[in-house]
C-alpha cells in the first residue's frame, strides 16, 4: 500500500508542481488557485463526453466536404471519403483517415466512459488498466485534428481552380466540435481519482 | 537547453510554400470567410498560432531566466507555455499534408514547395525541444530572480 499526498495534508500545484500544505488556497510560487483534486472532475468529464457523443452524429452523417466539379456538387461525409479512397486503391491512406477521424474519437469516448463507470461502480478494472487506457486517450487525442487539416489544405489548393472547387460542409463544424470536446473531456479528468479509489 | 530554445524561431516560418502556391493560412482564411469559424479557428490555432507563440514564449522565458532579468508577465508567460505544448500539433499537420498529397495526385502533377522542408525541420526541432523542456526547472529559476 502507499500513501497519497492528500492523506498527508499536502497538495500539488498543477501549474508549477510545487507542493504545499492543504490549507493554502493559492500557490506561493505562481499565484494560481490550487485544488487537491480537480473540482467536480467527474461531472465535467461526463458533460464533455455527452456533448461530444451528441456531436458525433452530425459529424458523421452530414457532409464534411463539398466537391464541386463541372456538374452537380458532390457531398462527402467522412465515411464516404474513406470508401472512395479504398476504391482508388489507396488503402493505406484510407486506413490513416479512418483511424484518425472515426476510430480515435469513438475510442476516446468509449475509453473515458469505461474509466468513469469503473470508478463509479467499482467494476473490476485494476488501476494499471485504467491508467493505461487514460494514457492512450491522452496520446491519440490530437490525431483527430487530421481531417480538419486535410480539409483546409484541400481548400487552399483548389482555391484558384476553375474545374474543381472544394468547400467545407456542415459536418466539418460538428466534427471540429467533437474533437475539441473530447480533448476537454480528457483534460478535465483527474487521474488521481483512480488512486483515491484504491485508498478508500 | 536555453541555447537550443534560442536558435529556434529562425525556422518556424514554415507556412510559405505549400504546392500550387497554397498555404495553410490561406485555407483557414477561406474557411473563416465561409463562416466555418470553429473549424478555421481550431486549425489555425493548432497549426500556426500555438507553435509560433510557444516558441516565442520559450525564447522569452529562457532568455529572461538565464540572464536573471525581471521581465514583465513572466509568470503568465510560463503558464501559457505549459498549456500551449498540448495545442501545438505540427506532427499531425505533416501527416495531414501527406494524406492531402495522395488525394491530389489524381488531379495534377505536384511540385513540393520548400515550405514542406521547413515544416519537417520545425517538427524535428520542436519534438526535440518539447522533450527537453522541464517546466519545474523554469519555475525554480523564476523563484530565484523574483
Amino acid at each position: 500500500m502507499y500513501t497519497s499526498a492528500k492523506q498527508l495534508g499536502i497538495k500539488l500545484c498543477r501549474h508549477c508542481k510545487l507542493s504545499m500544505p492543504e490549507e493554502q488556497s493559492h500557490c506561493q510560487r505562481c499565484h494560481m488557485q490550487v485544488h487537491s483534486r480537480i473540482p467536480q472532475s467527474l461531472q465535467k468529464c461526463w458533460a464533455f463526453i455527452i456533448a461530444a457523443t451528441v456531436g458525433l452524429f452530425p459529424a458523421n452523417l452530414m457532409p464534411i466536404t463539398v466537391l464541386s466539379t463541372r456538374g452537380a456538387p458532390q457531398y462527402e461525409t467522412i465515411m464516404s471519403g474513406v470508401i472512395s479512397l479504398i476504391k482508388d486503391d489507396m488503402v493505406g491512406i484510407a486506413i490513416v483517415v479512418f483511424v484518425a477521424s472515426i476510430v480515435v474519437p469513438v475510442m476516446k469516448l468509449v475509453g473515458l466512459v469505461v474509466i468513469l463507470l469503473s470508478l463509479q461502480f467499482n467494476l473490476n478494472l485494476n488501476n494499471r488498466q485504467r491508467i493505461v487506457v487514460y494514457r492512450i486517450i491522452d496520446i491519440i487525442g490530437k490525431w483527430s485534428m487530421l481531417d480538419l487539416f486535410v480539409l483546409s489544405i484541400m481548400i487552399a489548393v483548389f482555391e484558384r481552380n476553375n474545374l474543381v472547387g472544394v468547400e467545407a460542409g456542415p459536418g466539418a463544424t460538428a466534427f471540429g466540435a467533437v474533437v475539441l470536446l473530447t480533448l476537454f473531456a480528457a483534460k478535465s479528468f483527474d487521474t488521481r481519482l483512480i488512486w483515491d479509489k484504491q485508498l478508500e | 537547453m536555453v541555447t537550443l530554445a534560442n536558435t529556434y524561431p529562425l525556422l518556424s516560418f514554415t507556412f510559405l510554400g505549400i504546392p500550387s502556391s497554397a498555404n495553410i493560412l490561406r485555407g483557414t482564411v477561406l474557411l473563416l470567410e465561409n463562416g466555418y469559424y470553429l473549424v478555421g479557428f481550431s486549425v489555425v490555432l493548432a497549426s500556426f498560432i500555438a507553435p509560433i507563440l510557444l516558441f516565442s514564449l520559450i525564447c522569452y522565458t529562457s532568455l529572461s531566466l538565464s540572464k536573471g532579468w525581471k521581465t514583465p508577465f513572466l509568470a503568465t508567460a510560463l503558464h501559457f507555455q505549459d498549456d500551449l505544448i498540448h495545442w501545438s500539433m505540427i506532427e499531425v499537420y505533416i501527416v495531414s499534408f501527406l494524406v492531402a498529397l495522395v488525394k491530389l495526385v489524381e488531379y495534377a502533377d505536384i511540385d513540393l514547395g520548400y515550405g514542406l522542408w521547413c515544416i519537417c525541420i520545425t517538427l524535428l526541432l520542436s519534438t526535440h525541444l518539447i522533450q527537453r523542456i522541464e517546466p519545474a526547472e523554469y519555475w525554480e529559476r523564476y523563484v530565484h530572480i523574483r
